[in-house]
């Protein structure tokens, strides 16, 4: 246990804390930097990738959806540096605009299911008892259930529906929508099992004993005593999902059940040009899987990192 | 002993229970009016048909009622009609069912050969070059999905080589040869996909156990050290490993789906996906009520194999 970690456990309530708790995932992005030279590298990679997912879409050079912005289904190119597709629409562009998609929908599912997690398993594991027993039962279904077999159902059940307060196209289209909610539903419930773990050790600590000796409620206990004390878990696996989640997005639209064709996504490109035009255009798989594969690989590399000098008693979860 | 595998077993009931339950309310929950849903694929939109198909279902019967009578189904092995295919849903899964698993399996055999052997290497070479190549082998595995591997492995030998892997389904009956060799490259694919986090484990674990005093004993005994690995060492180290099969199954299962869907294989991740884009609810329901019982299976048998294997567990 290092020193910071000494001092939060003596010390969760004030000022200092505040400080103490602030810094902690400064010293986390430190120690990468000292001790882990890979998580280093997957850190910076996914540095650039929110960087490319903010300004993406502005430095394309084309606009991704536009047809007919160059020659049809041409080899890379000067001003197409990864080719154009059967719609002779600029590749580059559109692997740009797709760092901006997954990366939304990512951190959106991340955020959500992060926050059902967090909740489900602080309550899970603070009140115990039969709402703990009940739950928990709920949660081994779900675990013991393949996942994208789970958000491929979920697809099934509203296909071709549309929700009349969604808009038609984009991200937040009927199918968008349905596709993020089961993916908070299974991501967060998968992960209310280890929150529910942090909370249960954290229960055990006598400074939450003390605290409800001095007559704090269950609520305050929950949220100024444990909530802090298990965040650098949440944020580790919040990080640790990013890829998953953006893989089961790109597997979904891979198979025509993610979002809309209007929306440029690496899963989409990977079947609906790059399968479909293969022997007429063999480049076109390059761009969106390479770019695809780099930022699951950046992730995984910066949220082992970020797992061995947070909390490495997640290894092998 | 018996004990936990009593618990454990009876801990799977509600688990299963709860997965019938889910599987039972895939029709139920379309929103707007299941009938009209499934047979807008369908020619016969008659009143007639959808009146019969509404009693089949029972959909207009109260829902513990139409509960009841699904279990009843069940029981007796009828999982309905495919609207697609127009054959029982049963008789489809049963033609299917032995081609995924053959699939599976392959996969995970592939996985474990390339795995085990890597990360053992990998744990006892800490930090020399070949640890370095191994380590970047299992992110490749975790980070690379298989369905961009299997596109480049369709794409690309075909154009340098004029060589690509076989797309078209080869029974094991009509020419045994040519199945393996058909089998061999999905297989290959997925097994890459499920050998990287199993190698890290294994390297993790290794690594944990070779700094035991057991090893330093055996080693100290005079052990050679092909022994003192093999037998000692990889023995405990591979305890936690069988966790992390239990988990791949998923990740197999949802990899079937997909290169099936690519290589052409009449399994039954292709009927999923057919039965998805047909709306064919009876194809979906029996297909997901078979993956999710299996995936059950799987880690009840891991959980057993875990507890047989590591005594401890039994006591805790």
């Amino acid at each position: 246990m290092s020193s910071t970690d000494a001092l939060l456990e003596t010390n969760s309530r004030g000022p200092v804390a505040e400080y103490i708790r602030n810094s902690l995932y400064l010293n986390a992005i430190r120690r990468i930097v000292k001790e882990k030279p890979l998580g280093l590298i997957g850190m910076v990679m996914f540095a650039v990738f929110l960087t490319l997912a903010i300004i993406g879409p502005m430095i394309a050079p084309h606009d991704p959806n536009q047809l007919g912005t160059g020659p049809r289904l041409e080899g890379p190119q000067w001003g197409y540096p990864l080719g154009t597709d059967n719609l002779a629409r600029d590749m580059w562009s559109r692997v740009l605009t797709g760092y901006r998609v997954s990366m939304t929908l990512g951190f959106i599912v991340v955020v959500t299911s992060t926050l059902v997690a967090v909740i489900l398993g602080v309550v899970s594991g603070f009140l115990g008892g039969w709402t703990d027993t009940i739950l928990q039962r709920f949660v081994d279904a779900f675990i013991a259930f393949p996942g994208l077999v789970f958000l491929m159902v979920v697809q099934a059940i509203f296909f071709g529906f549309e929700f009349p307060f969604l808009p038609s196209s984009g991200i937040m289209s009927s199918s968008g929508f349905t596709m993020m909610l089961a993916m908070t539903l299974l991501v967060s419930i998968g992960n209310s099992r280890i929150m529910r773990g942090a909370t249960l050790s954290i229960k055990s600590e006598v400074y939450v004993e003390a605290a409800a000796s001095l007559g704090a409620t269950q609520s305050r206990i929950m949220l100024k005593h444990i909530l802090p004390n298990i965040m650098a878990t949440a944020l580790t696996i919040a990080t640790l999902n990013l890829g998953g989640i953006i893989l089961f997005e790109a597997t979904l639209s891979y198979l025509g059940l993610g979002l809309p064709p209007d929306v440029p996504t690496w899963g989409g490109m990977l079947s609906r040009e790059a399968r479909n035009w293969m022997s007429q255009a063999p480049w076109l798989a390059l761009g969106p899987g390479l770019a695809l594969s780099l930022a699951i690989f950046s992730i995984n590399v910066f949220g082992d990192a970020l797992r061995d000098v947070l909390d490495p008693r997640l290894r092998g979860r | 002993m018996n004990r936990y595998v009593v618990r454990r077993i009876l801990m799977s009931v509600p688990t299963f229970i709860l997965t019938v339950l889910f599987v039972f309310m895939i029709i139920r929950l379309i929103p707007g009016d299941p009938v009209e849903i499934i047979l807008s694929q369908s020619p016969y939109t008659t009143q007639e048909a959808k009146d019969s198909l509404r009693a089949y279902y029972g959909l207009d019967k109260p829902l513990y009622e139409q509960f009841v009578n699904y279990l009843g189904q069940l029981v007796t092995g009828d999982l309905g009609e495919s609207t697609n295919t127009e054959s029982p849903v049963t008789e489809e899964l049963r033609s299917r069912l032995p081609i995924t698993m053959e699939f599976g399996v392959f996969a995970v055999v592939i996985g474990l050969i390339v795995a085990i052997p890597i990360g053992v290497l990998s744990a006892i070479r800490q930090d020399s070059w070949s640890d370095y190549l191994s380590r970047s082998f299992a992110i490749f595995g975790i980070s690379v999905p298989y369905f961009f591997t299997a596109l480049l492995l369709i794409i690309y030998p075909i154009m340098w080589f004029g060589w690509a892997p076989p797309l078209r389904w080869v029974g094991p009956t009509e020419d045994p040869i040519g199945h393996i060799h058909y089998m061999f490259w999905p297989a290959l694919l997925l097994g890459v996909t499920l050998a990287g986090s199993v190698l890290r484990m294994t390297r993790n674990q290794m690594l944990e156990v070779l700094r035991q005093d057991y090893i330093r004993t055996a080693y100290s005994k005079g052990l050679r050290e092909r022994v003192v690995i093999w037998r000692h060492a990889l023995r405990n180290a591979l305890i936690p490993v069988i966790t992390i099969l239990g988990l791949q199954v998923g990740i197999a299962v949802s990899g079937t789906v997909v290169l099936e869907v690519l290589f052409n294989m009449p399994g039954l991740g292709k009927f999923f996906l057919q039965g998805i884009f047909n709306r064919d609810y009876p194809a979906i329901q029996g297909t997901v009520l078979v993956i999710a019982s299996f995936t059950l299976l799987v880690n009840l048998f891991v959980d057993l194999c875990y507890a047989w294997i590591d005594p401890r567990i039994k006591y805790s």
